[in-house]
C-alpha cells in the first residue's frame, strides 16, 4: 500500500455519515498501567545481549550507569539507559522447544491439555478493561508464530495482529473507494436481513460495525508514523522494529492496554555472532528510543516494559558457529510501572552457564502482573467452571518498587 | 423443467470451454442407499420436526463430510437428480469421494493429537494424515484403527501410525500422562486428565487411577528405531471401570487398545457416535464432547441407538454418517446454529470462488498456490467463537483473499459471471448458489438488481462472502 498519510487514510475510508465523537479515555483510566513487550523470536542468547561473559561472549563487554553490571558491547545506547530498568539474568523454563517455550513465558503457565491459558497482556486486559477507543485494547506489532491469545478468556481477548506496522495497514483499509463500499454495506444489509431475523446473529453485525467504527477512527492515525518528528523517526531505526516500536509507543499513548512487538530471528543455531551483530543493534536503537520517549513524556511510571525470549542460548558454540536452545539460565529486562530500576536478579556461571538464584517464568509472571498492579493469586473462572489464579507463581519483591 | 436445467449463465460463445463446468453432467445414477432402521428408531415417535429445503441440508453434508459448500457444478448435478431419496444417496456417495476422506482425516487427526504442531523430528502431522485418509477410504473398521494407533510401533515414516504415540513427546521423552490424557478423552470420552495432579472435582477419577491407566504406556519409549516397548516398568497397570474388559495377558499396550475397544465396553462407541455427532451438527450431541456420564448413569437414547447400531455393523464409521444423515434432526429446518470452523470457511471461500468443483488431486502447483493464499487469512482469522471478533469481521471485509476472489477478475466466479452473459437474474441465481446454497428471495432479487455495472457483481459477492449466513452452520 502506499504510504498512508491521515489525510489519504480518511479518504479511502467511507465518508457518508458524520464519524461518531470518540469519548476520550477518563483521567483515572489513564493511570491504569500498560504492559508493553518487546518479544525477542527465537531465543535470543544472554550471552551477547544482558548477561555477557568475557571469553564466552562473542561480542565485547561493557560497563553500564548501573554499578557492576555489564552487558554486550552491542548494546551502547542501553547501556547508558541501565538505570530505568532491572535485569534476570537466572530465568528458568523447563521448555526447550519454541512452542511450549513461548506459551510459558507469554502466559507464566507450563502448557497442558486441561485449560489454554491466557497471554498477560490478555489477563491485563481482562482485568483493566479499555473504553471508549477505535483501537483494539491489546495488540501485536510485527509477524510472529505465536502472538498473544486470550486463550479460555475467548478469542475477543486476542491480540490484535498488524503485520508491518508503520508501513501498511493490513486489513483496516477497504480495498474500494467510497461509492462501492458504500454500495457493498448496503447490499450487506440486503443480503443478511432474512437470515437476521432468523438467527440470533447479532453479535455478527455488532462486529462489522465495530470493524467500520474502527476503519474510520481517529484513533487509526495511532499507526501512523508520518506525523511523528524526521529525527524521532530516525532515532528508534530505519528498520521495521524500529517502526514499530515508534508505534507502540503511540498505541500506548492512546491508551492501549498491552502491546507486544517482534524482532524475529534469534533462533542462531548456525552463525550465532553474526546473527546477533546484526538484530542486537537494532534493539539498542529501538529499545533506547523507546525508554527515552516514555520518560520524557511521564508515560515509564505507567507503562511496564518487559524484553524477553523464550529461552536462551547454549555457552558452547556448536559445529555451525552456532549456540543451541538454553532455557536453564537465560535473561531479560523489565521496567516501568510498579518495577524497581537498576536490580539485578540472578547471575549464571562462565564455565557452565548454570544459573544461581533461580526467577523461574511462573515467578516472572507473577512478578510482572505485581507490577502491574494485580493480584497473581486473584483466579478466573473458565467456561467449564474451573477456576484458574492469574499466575501460580512466586513474586519476586526483589524486583518491585519500593512504595 | 429442463429449461431450468441449462444454465445459460455463461452466454453461447463460451459455453463450450465453461459449459460442462456448470452443466449437470448427464445423471449417472447415485449409489444405492437402503433406509436405515436406526434413522427411524432415533426420530422415535415424536412428531417430525419441519424438513429444511433440499439444498440447504445439502450445505450441511458438505461442510460436514467436504469441508466446503457444495459447488456450483455440484448443486446443478444434484438437482437433476429426482430419487426421492437423492439425499441419502448423494451420502453414500459423498462416503466415496476422496475428498471426505481427506477433510475426515484432518478433522480426526485433530481430535487425537490437537492443533500444534509438536516436537519437530519425531511426529508429522501430515504423514499420520496420510495415513487416516488412507484407512478411511479402505473403510478400515474403526476399533481395528484406534488398536492401530495405541500399539503402534516402529519408524513414524514406515509405521505412520506411531504418530499418534510421538505427538505425546515432550521434551524428548514420550509423556505418558499426555498420552493417557489423549487416549482417554478421544477414545472413551473422558477428561480424566484433571487426575493427573489431584482427584477429579467432580467426576469419580482419583489420581491413583490416572497413574494406573498411565501406566499402560510406561513400557513405551521411543529411540533411533521409533517407537517400542521394553520390558522395564515395574508400575502396575490398572483400569478404573470394566475390569473384565481387559484382557490379563499381553503386552500393556495391546491389553490397553483391547479394554478400550471391547465389545461391551460402551464407552467407547458412545465417544465416537459424540465426537462424528460433532463434525456433522456443529455442536456435539452431548456436551462437552469429551466428557460423557458413565454410561449406566447417563443413557441418551439418541447417543445409544446409534451407538448400538454402529457396533452391530462392525464399527463402520460411514454407516454411522448415514445414519446420522438420515434422521430428521439433520434435516430439520431447526437445525443448531454455530460458527463454521476457519477451515471450513476458507474452503468455503475457495470453492465459492471457483467455477468448478475442486478436487483433492488437483495439481501440486494449484495447491500449492491454495495453500500459500490461504495461509495468512487463516493466521489473521483465528478460531471463530459463538461471537465472532472484530479481527475477523476486518479480515473478511477488507482481507487479500477475499478480495482477490471476489473482484472482477476472469479467474473467479464474480468475474466469470459478470462477463459472460445471461441475465442479472441468472448471474445472481448463480453467486446464491455458489455462495449461500440457495436462491435469493424475491425481495433480494428486487433489491439488488440491476446489476449498474461490472463491478456490481463483485460487490454482491462480497456481501455474500460477508453475510452471517456464511459463517454459520444452520
Amino acid at each position: 500500500m502506499a504510504s498512508l498519510t491521515r489525510r489519504s487514510l480518511l479518504k479511502s475510508l467511507l465518508g457518508a455519515g458524520a464519524v461518531a465523537a470518540l469519548p476520550r479515555l477518563a483521567r483515572a483510566e489513564r493511570d491504569v498501567p500498560s504492559l508493553l513487550v518487546l518479544w525477542l523470536a527465537g531465543g535470543a542468547s544472554q550471552l551477547e545481549t544482558w548477561d555477557p561473559h568475557e571469553r564466552v561472549s562473542t561480542c565485547g563487554v561493557i560497563p553500564t550507569l548501573v554499578p557492576g553490571l555489564e552487558i554486550s558491547s552491542w548494546l551502547p545506547r542501553m547501556a547508558e539507559r541501565m538505570h530505568h530498568v532491572s535485569v534476570v539474568r537466572s530465568l528458568v523454563s523447563k521448555e526447550g522447544d519454541h512452542a511450549r517455550g513461548t506459551y510459558a513465558v507469554k502466559t507464566g503457565y507450563t502448557m497442558n491439555p486441561t485449560v489454554k491459558h491466557p497471554s498477560l497482556g490478555a489477563l491485563l486486559t481482562k482485568m483493566a478493561p479499555v473504553g471508549g477507543s477505535g483501537l483494539p485494547p491489546y495488540v501485536s506489532l510485527g509477524r510472529s508464530s505465536w502472538p498473544g491469545t486470550g486463550g479460555h478468556l475467548g478469542p475477543a481477548y486476542d491480540a490484535f495482529v498488524v503485520p508491518k506496522p508503520g508501513v501498511s495497514l493490513h486489513d483496516l483499509a477497504a480495498p474500494v473507494d467510497e461509492p462501492r463500499q458504500e454500495r457493498r454495506l448496503q447490499n450487506l444489509e440486503i443480503v443478511s436481513e432474512s437470515f437476521s431475523k432468523r438467527m440470533k446473529t447479532a453479535a455478527h453485525s455488532e462486529h462489522v460495525g465495530a470493524a467500520l467504527a474502527m476503519m474510520r477512527s481517529e484513533d487509526l492515525a495511532a499507526f501512523d508514523v508520518e506525523e511523528e518528528p524526521e529525527d524521532v523517526v530516525d532515532r528508534y531505526g530505519e528498520h521495521d522494529f524500529g517502526r514499530a516500536c515508534l508505534v507502540a509507543r503511540r498505541l500506548v499513548e492512546r491508551g492501549v492496554r498491552a502491546v507486544e512487538v517482534t524482532l524475529d530471528g534469534f533462533d542462531s543455531h548456525a552463525n550465532n555472532h553474526e546473527a546477533h551483530a546484526t538484530r542486537v543493534p537494532v534493539l539498542d536503537a529501538a529499545l533506547s528510543a523507546l525508554l527515552d520517549d516514555l520518560v520524557a513524556r511521564d508515560l515509564l511510571r505507567r507503562t511496564l516494559v518487559v524484553v524477553i525470549s523464550e529461552m536462551g542460548r547454549t555457552p558452547r558454540i556448536n559445529a555451525l558457529d552456532g549456540r543451541d536452545h538454553w532455557p536453564n539460565g537465560f535473561s531479560c529486562v523489565l521496567g516501568g510501572a510498579g518495577i524497581g530500576r537498576g536490580r539485578v536478579i540472578g547471575s549464571t556461571s562462565p564455565d557452565d552457564g548454570t544459573p544461581k538464584d533461580v526467577v523461574t517464568v511462573e515467578d516472572l509472571g507473577a512478578t510482572i502482573l505485581a507490577g502491574l498492579g494485580l493480584e497473581p493469586t486473584k483466579s478466573l473462572v473458565t467456561k467449564a467452571g474451573r477456576p484458574v489464579p492469574l499466575s501460580r507463581g512466586r513474586v519476586e519483591r526483589r524486583l518491585l518498587r519500593d512504595s | 423443467m429442463l429449461a431450468r436445467l441449462i444454465p445459460v449463465l455463461f452466454g453461447a460463445g463460451v459455453v463450450a470451454a465453461v459449459a460442462h463446468e456448470v452443466w449437470p453432467r448427464p445423471a449417472a445414477p447415485l449409489p444405492d442407499a437402503a433406509p436405515l432402521a436406526v434413522a427411524a428408531a432415533v426420530d422415535g415417535a415424536s412428531l417430525p420436526p419441519t424438513p429444511a429445503e433440499d439444498l440447504l441440508v445439502l450445505r450441511r453434508l458438505h461442510l460436514a463430510l467436504v469441508g466446503t459448500v457444495p459447488s456450483l457444478e455440484e448443486i446443478r448435478r444434484f438437482e437433476a437428480t429426482t430419487e426421492p431419496d437423492r439425499l441419502d444417496r448423494w451420502t453414500a456417495q459423498l462416503l466415496n469421494d476422496p475428498r471426505h476422506h481427506r477433510w475426515f482425516a484432518r478433522r480426526l487427526a485433530s481430535v487425537y493429537v490437537g492443533e500444534a504442531d509438536g516436537a519437530f523430528l519425531v511426529y508429522r502431522r501430515d504423514r499420520f494424515v496420510d495415513f487416516l485418509e488412507t484407512a478411511l477410504a479402505e473403510r478400515v473398521p474403526y476399533d481395528e484403527l484406534v488398536r492401530q494407533m495405541i500399539t503402534g510401533r516402529g519408524l513414524w515414516t514406515s509405521r505412520p501410525q506411531t504418530n499418534f504415540v510421538t505427538a505425546a513427546v515432550i521434551r524428548g521423552e514420550i509423556d505418558e500422562e499426555e498420552l493417557t490424557s489423549r487416549t482417554v478423552r478421544a477414545f472413551l470420552g473422558q477428561r480424566i486428565d484433571c487426575a493427573a495432579c489431584h482427584d477429579h472435582p467432580f467426576e469419580d477419577w482419583t489420581q491413583d487411577q490416572f497413574r494406573g491407566l498411565a501406566a499402560f504406556y510406561s513400557e513405551t519409549k521411543h529411540g533411533a528405531l521409533g517407537v517400542h516397548d521394553t520390558k522395564s516398568s515395574t508400575a502396575v497397570a490398572a483400569v478404573p471401570f470394566g475390569e473384565a474388559y481387559l484382557p490379563e495377558t499381553g503386552a500393556r499396550r495391546e491389553r490397553l487398545a483391547a479394554w478400550i475397544t471391547h465389545p461391551n465396553n460402551r464407552r467407547f462407541p458412545r465417544a465416537t457416535v459424540n465426537r462424528v455427532w460433532t463434525l456433522m451438527f456443529g455442536r456435539p450431541l452431548v456436551a462437552p464432547v469429551d466428557e460423557l456420564g458413565d454410561p449406566g448413569d447417563d443413557e441418551d437414547p439418541t447417543l445409544d441407538l446409534l451407538a448400538a447400531d454402529y457396533v452391530e455393523h462392525g464399527y463402520d464409521l460411514r454407516r454411522l454418517v448415514r445414519a446420522i444423515a438420515q434422521t430428521s434432526r439433520f434435516a430439520s429446518s431447526d437445525f443448531p446454529v454455530s460458527p463454521i470452523d476457519t477451515e471450513q470457511l476458507v474452503g468455503s471461500l475457495l470453492q465459492s470462488a471457483s467455477v468448478r468443483t475442486l478436487r483433492v488431486d488437483d495439481g501440486l502447483l494449484v495447491r500449492l498456490v491454495r495453500f500459500m493464499r490461504t495461509q495468512d487469512f487463516e493466521k489473521n482469522y483465528g478460531t471463530p467463537g459463538e461471537n465472532g471478533t472484530l479481527a475477523q469481521a476486518l479480515v473478511r471485509m477488507n482481507g487479500k483473499l477475499v478480495t482477490d476472489l471476489t473482484d472482477g477478475g476472469p479467474f473467479n466466479l464474480a468475474g466469470r459471471v459478470a462477463a459472460f452473459g445471461g441475465s442479472d437474474d441468472q448471474k445472481l441465481e448463480a453467486l446464491y448458489l455458489a455462495y449461500l446454497t440457495r436462491r435469493p428471495t424475491e425481495t433480494e432479487r428486487e433489491r439488488l438488481l440491476p446489476f449498474e455495472d461490472d463491478d456490481a457483481v463483485s460487490d454482491v459477492a462480497w456481501a455474500l462472502v460477508n453475510s452471517p449466513e456464511m459463517s454459520w452452520h444452520h
